[in-house]
């Protein structure tokens, strides 16, 4: 566990800032990579803006919800700071359902938003990873590699440092995407990137050691990772065929 | 890359990775008693919580075992730090209307901290749960302790279910807390 940084009243867990830190430069490279997407970059600045906004609101509001008795013996409790207070699945589809229909009335489809986006949901990859490995979560099954750490009385896979080199190179890959091709069909910044981090999602489940397991001995992840993989796989494919018939059509480049 | 591939090539890729990925999944099935088994008490999320015994405010001996049974709300604090103060009353008021259904304890720093002062501040604030004296330092080793305050959610069966650094914590949270104790997390 990585020191606290305290500013006055203020603790600042490390984690928590690395996390702080990942979001502000994520947003400015989803602006900074923005028009390589085919997104202008104040659709991107704005859509981005409102999105998490809409996001931690919905994501507190589901979180009252579910816990009503809580708030009413402490409804300041509402406005609170913590983290601890979000509902963080209720957050994204608010956030995704704000995107979409902020997008129709902007003529954008959400596919083409989410294209513009990506690179900041890249950004994001990185330090949740880093957030994990400064908190000592994400821990990997023990092992006897010579790269193992020692953590919890075991020498074990540093599964929080592979997630984060991983996203790391698919942050890499995404950049040379948009730097090498010009703008495609809506998704084809966001599904390849789905791929690649729902792929190395699927590897690192596999070697965790903190992982939440069915009784068949399933990992929860996987059976969470693998649709989204096949399903990614499948736009993708549709994606590259469409591409390659709009070409051949107009004898052009694909 | 993709767009240099035959559809075919693309798709038999495709088809490829997926396949891989169904098959790692397969082979890194783990059983839960198997993924669990042997896992010593460390101060993590999901780890069973490490045993301590303190001397209490009152006089007594206390250990964290004899409270096995009931979920155990674990704070480390100290007089001087502000967010502990502030979050003090909220633990109050859940010690207070959780009677008998979770035990909040609070460890003082007392290596860091005047007992006298932090007896004090526990009078003006009308504070009653159980008050542990960590004088040594070993209960905040033990746990890990960077930073304050520092809470441990604690279930029935003696497993650490969550872990808050920093504070002051919303009595929401407090309280959301107690029902997923209640529910407990151990594996």
């Amino acid at each position: 566990m990585l020191p606290v940084i305290s500013l006055g009243p203020l603790q600042l867990p490390v984690p928590q800032l690395v996390l702080v830190l990942s979001l502000a430069f994520s947003f400015i490279l989803a602006e900074r990579w923005a028009r390589r997407t085919g997104v202008p970059t104040a659709v991107v600045s704005d859509g981005l803006f409102w999105g998490i906004l809409v996001g931690l609101a919905t994501a507190r509001l589901m979180y009252v919800l579910r816990y009503p008795e809580a708030f009413r013996a402490s409804p300041l409790s509402v406005l609170s700071p913590n983290p601890g207070l979000l509902d963080p699945v209720g957050g994204l589809v608010g956030a995704g359902l704000f995107l979409w229909l902020w997008g129709q009335r902007r003529g954008y489809p959400l596919l083409r938003l989410l294209d513009g986006i990506t690179p900041f949901f890249a950004g994001m990859q990185v330090g949740l990873a880093l957030f994990h490995a400064a908190r000592g979560s994400y821990f990997g099954m023990a092992t006897s590699l010579p790269w193992a750490v020692y953590f919890l009385g075991e020498k074990r896979h540093p599964t929080a440092l592979y997630w984060a080199v991983l996203a790391l190179l698919i942050l890499l890959a995404l950049h040379r995407r948009l730097k090498t091709s010009r703008p495609g069909p809506p998704g084809w910044v966001f599904w390849p990137f789905l791929v690649w981090s729902a792929g190395a999602y699927v590897f690192i489940e596999g070697l965790r050691g903190d992982a939440r397991v069915l009784g068949s001995g399933w990992r929860v992840g996987h059976l969470v990772a693998l649709p989204v993989l096949a399903l990614a796989l499948w736009q993708w494919d549709r994606l590259h065929l469409a591409g390659r018939t709009t070409s051949s059509t107009r004898g052009g480049r694909a | 890359m993709s767009e240099v591939m035959t559809p075919v090539r693309f798709r038999s890729f495709a088809g490829l990775a997926l396949v891989a990925a169904v098959l790692w999944a397969w082979f890194t099935r783990t059983p839960a008693e198997v993924l669990y088994r042997g896992r010593l008490p460390a101060p993590l999320a999901g780890f069973p919580a490490p045993e301590i015994t303190l001397p209490t405010l009152e006089g007594g001996q206390a250990r964290l075992s004899d409270l096995s049974g009931t979920p155990v709300i674990l704070n480390f604090w100290a007089s001087w730090c502000p967010p502990c103060r502030l979050e003090m009353p909220a633990l109050q008021r859940v010690h207070e209307e959780y009677r008998g259904r979770v035990v909040v304890v609070g460890v003082n720093m007392a290596q860091v901290d005047s007992i006298e002062q932090a007896r004090t501040f526990l009078q003006d604030r009308g504070v009653t749960f159980p008050i542990w004296l960590d004088i040594r330092g070993e209960a905040a080793q033990t746990y890990q302790v960077v930073s304050l305050p520092t809470t441990f959610f604690i279930d029935a069966q003696g497993t650490i279910c969550e872990v808050v650094v920093g504070g002051p914590m919303a009595e929401a949270l407090l309280r959301t807390r107690v029902a997923q104790l209640e529910a407990g997390c151990s594996p």
